[in-house]
């Protein structure tokens, strides 16, 4: 290899000092491109020209094409990454933590606001010396509503489902359009992600997470003509501004992280009966049963199904007389046991699953739906029965058994009878279509179990909320849990009674009956909205 | 496909203007274009206009200047000295850019201007590329003074031996190539050193290279002989004999080169001769055909070879290993980006993060620097190129020159294609270099080479249309 001579210079030094260079820079790369795009304009003319002359070897038209409709293909593809890198989570992640360049812009990407229905900011993004940190206004209040985006524990929940549309990932609509285009002008003042305004609303939550306090549970909203989740509470709780590695080590007591809201499985007991009330009536069911004060089994080698009174009066050494021959209304203003064992047997197996099935049980449902990422509920715990298993559906039919379900699925419930019968699905996304669901019962049963339901309040187990200021229409729940072993406490229902918007449900981990744990908390959430002005009967 | 018809008949009758027939539509047919000025050059040729003689010489040199002062400034705000050394790359390529003019305006060069001048750009960016590579990436170094003149000089060459319907005289040499690329092939893998998963000769050098020369005159030998078994036939029914002799030769071949692990290399050669195959029959049907079952075998292929088996991972999911597997592409990509619509401006992208960005990833360096403007306008580039190329095939009369004229094309078009193909990740990485911008003395030479074979090609003998047409 032939060396050549070599030494410093410095004649080109005045040419590029520091304030003359960024301007000669500037005029270089721009003369640059102007003068590659004349010289490719004037090959373009040439090309023209020498296309004269015979043309007689064999050239098939269709690889011409092929390479150029390549070479677009190329064009496109490097536009995906290098224009529109951004719409792209994994990458801009992957940027963010493994690319050295400091200029890249992506090491300023970072999340957009997420915002409740009127606007108030939920969380944020603040960029430390650390990097991007996620802030969350409320902390613990919303940290099951919206999980968590943290750099080393990663992204749970809606931060998780949502963190492509949060960082400007996909095209839905015309502002992301505008957003796009004005990205790529300038990239650094566009680098928060937009705003998400989600169905949330703070005054519904904080006021159920702090009804909840020092309790297991938790506390859904939704708004019935709709299905926007307004509040889902869950405790015991967490701090997303402040996760400890504690909450990550193997079996956590009380088991914080979970969202008991959606994930959580309970046995619902006697709020179930609603929805074996709603396969009675569309089965045909009229007329009263007897409820003998022994209790109901299917075959003498059961044990027997009992009212609570039973069990009280047994215990005060008393007798327990029965309720006697009741209808449907009393027995479910009463929550008898005995009654609800008797009329589920009645019904096919097959009845009570398509209710299920139209009631949203069965499958999971998203909150939040977007091609990339979904959050979901967790489907229920259906018990596999058949009709020759009718002892397994008595007990199905007073909530107990097999069956599980998550408080969501009930808040569901109660939202499908207040609004006449039909099952409307929970969004986090305001701007998400309302979803509807299948039919748990006719219009007209909906309207004669939504009276009912308003009975259970006025003279039935659900007295307690039977409110001067907003009439509402419930049911209480107390599901047994096994032996020796408080049971948890429901309460499901909405108000107003006349033109239902609110549908809500309480659930207390071992919280004993559901008429003195979860309905208390349910009235005191209803009554600081009707004082507070958010809840307006 | 060459019963040709002289183009005299029609001549004295057309003042007014021919509908345009691009392509054979059916064999035999002669599509004619009466020159617009009856009294211009001799028929056949390309009618050399008043300009067709310039090469932008001067534009395209302040071009690749302005290109290297940028450099050179990005290079003293990053505080390095500026040496004498940082200057010869540009200076040897103007040099040499200037002795190629002037020798083909003294050689009365009458061909595509558009090859040259093309040409002369896409070697001056790769100067300006390698430049701003220099002394931060390894193994990129300003030193290599022999490449220019060395390139010049082969391509000169290689003008004048295929010049003027002259590549005739590489016809009956096809056999001796196929053994020299048999030779090679066989070679490399006794004596062949292995770095980087590839295989080099003594040196670091990569005589495969010459295998993109040996196997379009191979190719373009054995079918200009061959040629008239697989005509007037019906499309579901090639010639049996020849397909098996070529199917035979050709999986020996490939599986001396897959051995090698250089299954960059087999998709090159093969495309070439699947290009060859389709103008030499004029067949696209027999080519998709071809295509297909290439496609087929190459995916057995390559799930046997385990790291064919990682890039083609890494290129269907390249976040499944972002730290392995999926790095040197995400890091290209990550400069892409980084670079934006208008890109870091030359010499202030960071081409050091990248892996391997001297060869294989040089693409997205540039992307990096220029930006997403800067890389259509390269892309547009290629395109011309591919144009000035496939109009030099469509011109050629000979059998043989035909063939070997689209074999040359191919070559040049696939591994542009296939190199940024895989930066962009619209295919899987394949080790093949970017004409012109990678460095590395071999690539450079071979490219070379082909631009003069088709600079040559691109100037059609003027008795051409004399000849007689092919009796069959």
């Amino acid at each position: 290899m032939p060396e050549l001579p070599d030494a410093t210079f410095t004649w080109l030094d005045p040419l590029l000092t520091d304030e003359a260079w960024p301007h000669l820079a500037l005029i270089l790369r721009v003369f640059l491109l102007l003068g590659f795009g004349f010289l490719l304009l004037r090959f373009s003319w040439r090309l023209r020209s020498e296309r004269q002359g015979t043309l007689s070897g064999v050239w098939p038209r269709a690889m011409t094409g092929f390479f150029l409709l390549f070479l677009v293909a190329i064009a496109w593809r490097q536009a995906h990454w290098q224009l529109f890198g951004r719409r792209n989570e994994n990458f801009v992640a992957f940027m963010q933590r493994y690319d050295r360049r400091e200029f890249n812009p992506a090491h300023r990407v970072r999340p957009g606001r997420i915002v409740d229905r009127k606007g108030r900011i939920l969380a944020g993004s603040r960029v430390t010396e650390q990097g991007l940190q996620r802030v969350y206004r409320y902390g613990p209040v919303f940290g099951h509503a919206l999980g968590y985006n943290h750099p080393v524990y990663g992204l749970t929940g809606l931060e998780a489902a949502a963190r492509s549309v949060l960082l400007g990932g996909g095209l839905r609509s015309r502002e992301d359009l505008i957003a796009m285009g004005a990205e790529l002008i300038d990239r650094e003042r566009h680098a928060e992600g937009p705003t998400l305004m989600t169905s949330l609303d703070v005054d519904w939550q904080v006021s159920a997470y702090e009804l909840l306090e020092g309790r297991r549970g938790a506390v859904v909203v939704l708004d019935v003509r709709n299905g926007d989740v307004l509040a889902m509470v869950s405790r015991p709780e967490f701090d997303p501004n402040r996760l400890h590695p504690r909450l990550f080590a193997g079996q956590v007591p009380d088991a914080p992280l979970l969202n008991r809201a959606l994930s959580g499985q309970y046995p619902p007991g006697s709020v179930y009966k609603v929805l074996i009330a709603a396969t009675a009536l569309q089965d045909g069911f009229s007329g009263t049963l007897d409820t003998p004060p022994d209790g109901f089994t299917t075959s003498p080698a059961n044990p027997r199904i009992r009212d609570h009174q039973y069990y009280t009066a047994e215990r005060e050494g008393r007798v327990w007389r029965g309720h006697g021959a009741i209808g449907l209304g009393e027995a479910l203003a009463k929550s008898s046991n005995v009654f609800f064992a008797q009329l589920g047997v009645r019904s096919d197996w097959d009845a009570h699953v398509r209710t299920a099935d139209a009631a949203g049980l069965l499958h999971p449902i998203s909150l939040w739906e977007r091609p990339e990422a979904t959050l979901t509920v967790k489907p229920a715990r259906m018990p596999q029965l058949s009709n020759n298993a009718p002892y397994g559906i008595a007990q199905y039919s007073i909530g107990q058994g097999d069956l599980l379900v998550s408080p969501m699925h009930m808040a569901m419930v109660a939202a499908a009878v207040a609004r006449g019968g039909q099952t409307v699905y929970p969004r986090l996304d305001g701007k998400m279509p309302v979803r509807t669901g299948g039919w748990i019962c006719s219009a007209e049963h909906a309207e004669t179990l939504k009276w009912m339901m308003f009975r259970v309040v006025r003279e039935g187990t659900g007295r307690g909320i039977d409110l001067a200021e907003i009439p509402v229409a419930g049911k209480t729940g107390t599901a047994q849990t096994g032996a020796g072993r408080e049971s948890h406490s429901w309460f499901m229902g909405f108000a107003p009674v006349s033109e239902p918007r609110w549908a809500f449900v309480v659930l207390v981990e071992q919280g004993g009956y559901g008429s003195q744990t979860a309905l208390p908390i349910a009235r005191d959430l209803l009554r600081e909205g009707v004082r507070e002005g958010w809840l307006k009967p | 496909m060459t019963a040709r018809k002289t183009t005299e008949k029609k001549r004295g009758q057309a003042p007014k203007k021919q509908v345009k027939k691009r392509g054979l539509k059916k064999r035999g047919q002669t599509p004619k274009k009466s020159a617009k000025t009856t009294g211009g050059k001799s028929r056949g040729g390309p009618p050399s206009g008043d300009k067709s003689g310039s090469f932008f010489y001067f534009p395209i040199f302040l071009l690749v200047m302005a290109g290297q002062l940028l450099v050179l400034g990005a290079r003293t705000a990053e505080g390095r000295v500026l040496m004498y050394s940082n200057l010869w790359p540009l200076a040897l390529w103007a040099l040499s850019g200037a002795v190629l003019c002037l020798v083909l305006k003294g050689g009365r060069f009458s061909g595509s201007s558009v090859l040259v001048s093309g040409g002369l750009l896409l070697s001056g960016i790769g100067v300006l590329v390698r430049s701003r590579m220099s002394g931060v990436v390894p193994d990129v170094s300003d030193m290599n003074v022999l490449i220019q003149p060395l390139g010049v000089i082969l391509l000169l060459l290689a003008w004048m031996m295929t010049r003027k319907g002259r590549v005739k005289i590489l016809q009956p040499f096809w056999g001796l190539a196929l053994l020299a690329a048999f030779a090679l092939a066989g070679g490399m893998l006794l004596l062949g050193t292995r770095y980087r998963g590839g295989l080099y000769a003594p040196g670091g050098m990569t005589p495969t290279e010459l295998l993109k020369l040996f196997v379009p005159v191979a190719a373009a030998g054995f079918f200009a002989k061959t040629i008239s078994r697989w005509h007037g036939r019906p499309p579901w029914f090639p010639p049996f004999a020849q397909l098996m002799l070529l199917l035979v030769v050709w999986a020996g071949f490939c599986a001396l080169l897959a051995l090698q692990r250089d299954l960059g290399l087999v998709l090159l050669l093969s495309l070439i001769l699947l290009v060859v195959l389709i103008c030499a029959t004029g067949r696209v049907s027999w080519g998709v055909g071809a295509l297909g079952s290439a496609v087929a075998a190459g995916w057995g292929v390559v799930r046997v070879f385990a790291h064919g088996a990682r890039r083609v991972e890494a290129w269907m999911d390249p976040f499944a290993d972002p730290t392995g597997s999926g790095w040197q592409v995400l890091q290209g990509l990550s400069g892409l980006y980084a670079g934006g619509l208008a890109g870091t401006g030359l010499g202030s992208g960071r081409p050091d993060r990248l892996p391997i960005a001297g060869s294989d990833f040089v693409y997205a360096v540039y992307g990096e620097e220029l930006g997403f403007l800067g890389s259509i306008c390269l892309l547009f580039l290629f395109a011309h190129l591919f144009r000035a190329a496939i109009l030099a095939t469509r011109r050629q009369s000979d059998d043989f020159a035909h063939l070997f004229a689209a074999g040359i094309t191919a070559a040049f078009v696939v591994q542009t294609l296939v190199n940024i193909a895989g930066v962009v990740t619209l295919l899987p990485i394949t080790g093949i270099t970017l004409p012109y911008i990678s460095q590395g003395g071999s690539s450079y030479w071979v490219t070379s080479v082909w631009m003069g074979c088709l600079m040559g090609l691109s100037e059609t003998n003027p008795s051409g249309s004399k000849r007689k047409a092919r009796k069959d």
